[in-house]
């Protein structure tokens, strides 16, 4: 395809961006790069993980964003007590008919939040991702395909970590991005003060079809990536694994192991999608840039050395975002 | 007296058990002076079937201290043995050298016999102290005498040390030697190096030849690598958005922020976007390049070019 033909199928496509933004700002102050990033990873068909303190309006954004998009929003609180069952759903036996009958668990809704996903015990997290990656459940004999667009959104509290169970790194491997997400600015934070003050906000109305989004998935498939971009792309990534070719010999001992082909692949999803919400049919450097932490800042493992020193694989990230020669 | 008795009726007991093996001691003389050596020489004779255990002495005998024991066996037919103790006492007046144990065996016996010395009787007299003469300072301690192996360890940690230190200053100038040659290159500014560059690249005619990309790769990368030496900003490693915003700061009012601008753009959207730009637009890329380099330059000093020319020259 031209790249003019794809630049206006883009502009074209991507018009709701704005207006989808605008709506979730009505009830969301701020957060603008939390909106941003949900957009991304509902545009990449990939599931988020969000890390932040309590009381960030998480729950809120994303209850406003699937309002906005006129999709069912579920929140699943994690426990230590949660069972596979209570997730997914299960089957009840049917006295009066005299047989079992499918209950569907809250899985069944397009945006699902699942909150503090590391307090549930590894069975209830396995269930959670073999539902992410296949989009299908199980439940007795029956197979249940989940309804699109389905996007997952778990958070994980970066405080009060003990009695909790971790995400195994395959498993984090399985989100696109992992998100941090801060404290408002003082601006912010008294707009959101007032705001609460005269009321607790509600999510909005509808100002797009899930049918639309899926439609701008399709388009986001369809903007250009040049090869220098995706040897960009490979440069960052390779950088994670082999740091000395890219004479960065001294993360070498700080990394324990770098991304995976997933990252790769993430990066470049990643990439077109924040070209697409910037409205433009090409990626360029910058929106490589702009995607690259979220997606490798949990595919990145350290090693104890690196704890020892206070490195994080943030700080490999940035360091290897800053010496990676762009083109 | 009650003293001299005892010791008389311990002798008297050692002779009784002893009576083959006779332990005399005698001393040079009987009077000695307070911390004067006392050499006390023990001697008995010996037959050749009876062994003696050399005595067990302590750090002291009765009132004097044992300082050396030495025991020598002479030449004589009867094996006279004789130990030699040299002693030291501290008190004054008439002081005994008590009677030292002695065993020994005979060849047919295996018990041990016990045999007694006989004691001395000794006169030790104090200093003599002028009580009319003056009253005179305590004497300094003796100086120690000067020895070559008391100095020896410290001299041999000097010379190491003098190694050392020489060895370190030996080394760094020859690092400044092999330094000291690169100091006097002369350092070509970043806009002579860029505009060099932007000669070399017209030269190539890239976009003539329908190496556009390339053309638009080099350009830009021209303009990063001057950027960099020119601002320090590490603009090889920035994204076109990163080096605008970086070099908005930096504009000083010359104008160049709206050309680089233009510039970056038209260049991205030929290297990402399949952009294919008009031949105004490819002429117009390089005269970019060229304005931007000679508005941001810092013109040499005359002086100094001269001076750099002559460094040259010398070397």
């Amino acid at each position: 395809m031209d790249i003019k033909a794809i630049n206006e199928m883009i502009q074209k496509e991507s018009a709701f961006v704005d207006t989808l933004t605008s709506e979730v700002g009505k009830t969301i102050v701020g957060q603008k790069y939390m909106v941003e990033r949900l957009l991304i990873g509902l545009l990449c068909n990939g599931h988020i993980l969000l890390e932040g303190v309590p009381g960030l309006a998480k729950t809120l954004t994303i209850r406003s964003l699937a309002a906005a998009i006129d999709t069912r929003f579920q929140r699943i609180q994690f426990t230590p007590d949660l069972l596979p069952a209570d997730l997914i759903g299960t089957l009840i036996y049917n006295q009066k008919e005299g047989k079992f009958e499918t209950r569907k668990g809250p899985i069944f809704s397009n945006f699902i939040l699942a909150d503090e996903i590391n307090r549930a015990p590894a069975k209830v997290q396995s269930a959670l991702l073999e539902a992410m990656q296949e989009r299908q459940v199980t439940i007795g004999e029956e197979t249940f395909k989940l309804s699109e667009p389905f996007v997952v959104l778990a958070t994980q509290n970066p405080i009060e970590q003990e009695g909790t169970y971790p995400l195994p790194e395959a498993q984090v491997d399985r989100f696109m991005l992992k998100i941090k997400i801060d404290y408002p600015t003082r601006d912010e934070e008294i707009l959101i003060m007032r705001e609460n003050l005269n009321g607790m906000p509600t999510p909005g109305t509808p100002v797009m079809t899930p049918q639309q989004i899926l439609s701008a998935r399709e388009a986001v498939k369809n903007v250009y990536m040049d090869e220098k971009i995706e040897r960009y792309i490979l440069d960052i990534v390779f950088a994670t694994r082999e740091p000395s070719a890219q004479k960065l010999d001294k993360l070498a001992p700080m990394i324990s192991y770098g991304a995976s082909p997933r990252a790769s692949i993430n990066l470049a999803l990643g990439a077109k999608a924040h070209a697409f919400v910037k409205r433009r049919g090409y990626v360029i450097p910058e929106d490589v840039r702009s995607v690259a932490m979220d997606v490798l800042r949990h595919r990145v493992a350290v090693t104890y050395e690196a704890e020892a020193e206070e490195v994080t694989a943030e700080h490999i990230v940035q360091e290897i975002l800053n010496h990676v020669e762009v083109p | 007296m009650r003293s001299v008795i005892f010791i008389w009726l311990l002798f008297a007991v050692s002779q009784a058990r002893a009576e083959d093996i006779k332990f005399s001691s005698h001393t040079e003389r009987d009077r000695y002076k307070i911390g004067e050596w006392v050499q006390l020489v023990v001697a008995a004779d010996i037959p050749r079937s009876v062994t003696v255990i050399a005595p067990v002495t302590s750090d002291s005998i009765g009132g004097f201290e044992v300082l050396n024991v030495d025991a020598t066996e002479l030449p004589d037919g009867q094996r006279r043995h004789e130990w030699n103790f040299r002693l030291i006492t501290f008190d004054t007046g008439r002081v005994f050298v008590p009677p030292i144990q002695f065993f020994y065996q005979t060849e047919d016996d295996t018990t041990r016999k016990l045999a007694y010395s006989t004691p001395v009787a000794l006169t030790v007299v104090g200093v003599d102290v002028d009580l009319q003469g003056d009253i005179k300072d305590i004497k300094p301690p003796l100086d120690a005498p000067w020895l070559f192996e008391d100095y020896l360890p410290y001299i041999l940690l000097l010379l190491v040390l003098l190694i050392v230190v020489g060895a370190l200053v030996y080394w760094r100038r020859k690092r400044r030697r092999s330094i000291e040659p690169d100091r006097f290159v002369r350092r070509v500014p970043p806009h002579e190096t860029a505009l060099a560059a932007l000669r070399d690249l017209e030269d190539a005619r890239l976009w003539q030849q329908g190496k556009t990309k390339e053309y638009y790769s080099r350009v830009t990368e021209i303009i990063r690598v001057y950027l960099e030496g020119q601002y320090g900003v590490p603009a090889l490693e920035s994204t076109s958005d990163e080096i605008l915003s970086v070099m908005k700061n930096l504009d000083r009012g010359q104008g160049v922020f709206k050309e680089l601008t233009s510039f970056l753009l038209t260049a991205d959207l030929v290297k990402f976007a399949k952009y294919v730009p008009t031949l105004e637009e490819n002429t117009q890329e390089l005269a970019s390049a060229y304005t931007i380099v000679r508005s941001t330059m810092t013109p040499v000093e005359p002086e100094r070019r001269v001076q750099e020319k002559e460094d040259v020259h010398v070397r």
